[in-house]
């Protein structure tokens, strides 16, 4: 079994093959036995562990996944198992949704990662870039100039398409 | 209440990356409008895709196709169609130009560079108020006959913008596309001068290297990048870098996905990042 302490102090233990998941955790441990003491995720909180801990419980059956070369196609990354269960697991509130992000990032659980990052592109799929802008309250930074040239380059590809 | 999440200070510009990895190339213009960041690292990241799809391609074009078959998405429409090859240099070929009338003289001064004349010419059936118009061209090299067919067009040159209009008129013709259009690639050749200032300097030694690589059957590939300069001149071709040792291209398959602007030190910029492929099949 291996145990971790996460940021808000909360402890969880699991049985190896689910926590051998998270990459950080496996070379925390050292591929060894059971660990005595338990391994500190500062970066993660309980709410997200339990997140990641529901996923990795469901996913560690898988055989492990083929390498996907980098560049690869949407669609053949998709086709590499984001199952039904993946879909309804990742339809989380946008807080959370990044926090697992970061989470996945962090603890290297890399087919985690993969789909939080499709479910962010999702979400950004058909939005302008003002609706992007306020969904992530994102500050563009462009200065007037830019902004300006952006502008130009928006009609031009706008009366070149009419 | 909903609370606010700043997302670009919370994420690592390789979770971006990441992210970015999930979203379609037809999408990446829009994207970098949203800020300046993602301006940044889209462009990075565009380069860093059309400079990886671009080495496969080289490495096995056959094997490359079959990767990428279906897969338009990536590319934006166009995708692996716009990879074909440079199988036969023809004697013959039809270009079609929706663009202004005064950017014929320039393609009739690059086409003149590998030998062709403008035989005929034609109005395709779209014009615009602007002087923007589809117009299409039979330049020829030599004394062959011409069977001109619009739907049988070996060249295709659009502005990026109309990605995938120009996809469509790929498939339908099975031939050529070619994305963006250099206004000003009249200038002679010379040693001394600028890329920008002397692009068609750069042509030629995308023909020459095609040709010490490849011989004379080949792909052609060439990126046309928005000047920083001068947003008249719409767009001219990059530098072309060369080992000045061995003569071979510094990246890829010849191109320099390094746009001038940015060599030059200019302002950054992306926006119009284009491929440019050539197929031509001989029509003799």
């Amino acid at each position: 079994m291996v145990t971790v302490v996460v940021s808000d102090g909360v402890t969880f233990t699991m049985e190896q093959d689910v926590a051998f998941q998270c990459g950080l955790i496996a070379d925390f441990a050292g591929g060894g036995g059971d660990q005595e003491e338990p391994i500190p995720i500062q970066a993660v909180n309980s709410t997200v562990m339990r997140k990641v801990i529901e996923y990795c419980e469901h996913h560690r059956n898988d055989p492990p996944q083929p390498e996907v070369p980098e560049g690869t196609p949407l669609e053949r990354k998709d086709r590499r198992g984001r199952d039904a269960w993946d879909k309804q697991f990742i339809q989380v509130e946008q807080e959370l949704l990044f926090e697992i992000i970061l989470a996945a990032n962090y603890l290297n659980i890399k087919p985690l990662l993969d789909l939080g990052c499709s479910q962010v592109a999702e979400m950004m799929k058909g939005k302008t870039p003002a609706e992007i802008q306020q969904m992530f309250n994102i500050v563009n930074g462009f200065t007037a100039d830019e902004e300006a040239q952006n502008g130009e380059g928006e009609e031009k590809a706008r009366n070149l398409n009419s | 209440m909903r609370s606010t999440i700043v997302v670009p200070g919370k994420f690592a510009q390789e979770t971006w990356l990441q992210i970015f990895t999930y979203v379609d190339v037809t999408s990446f213009a829009k994207l970098r409008m949203v800020s300046k960041n993602f301006h940044n690292v889209l462009t990075g990241e565009l380069n860093l895709r059309y400079n990886k799809l671009l080495r496969n391609f080289v490495a096995d074009p056959e094997q490359f196709r079959q990767t990428m078959e279906g897969t338009d998405s990536f590319l934006g429409g166009a995708g692996v169609r716009l990879l074909l090859q440079f199988e036969q240099k023809p004697s013959t070929f039809t270009l079609q130009l929706y663009t202004r009338e005064h950017c014929v003289k320039t393609w009739q001064n690059v086409l003149g560079k590998f030998g062709y004349k403008l035989l005929t010419k034609q109005p395709f059936t779209k014009s615009r108020d602007d002087g923007i118009q589809l117009i299409e061209h039979t330049f020829v090299k030599g004394r062959h006959s011409i069977n001109i067919m619009v739907s049988q067009c070996d060249i295709i040159l659009f502005p990026s913008s109309r990605f995938e209009q120009t996809s469509d008129f790929a498939i339908a013709s099975g031939n050529c596309i070619i994305h963006g259009y250099p206004n000003d690639l009249s200038t002679d050749d010379d040693e001394n001068s600028a890329p920008l200032a002397k692009p068609t300097h750069s042509f030629h030694k995308v023909e020459g290297c095609i040709k010490r690589r490849f011989g004379d059957s080949r792909s052609l590939v060439v990126r046309l990048s928005e000047t920083a300069d001068n947003r008249d001149i719409d767009y001219a071709l990059p530098a072309w870098h060369e080992n000045p040792n061995t003569h071979e291209p510094m990246q890829g398959f010849g191109l320099d996905m390094t746009t001038p602007s940015a060599l030059k030190g200019g302002r950054p910029h992306g926006f119009y990042e284009q491929i440019t492929v050539f197929r031509v099949t001989s029509k003799c």
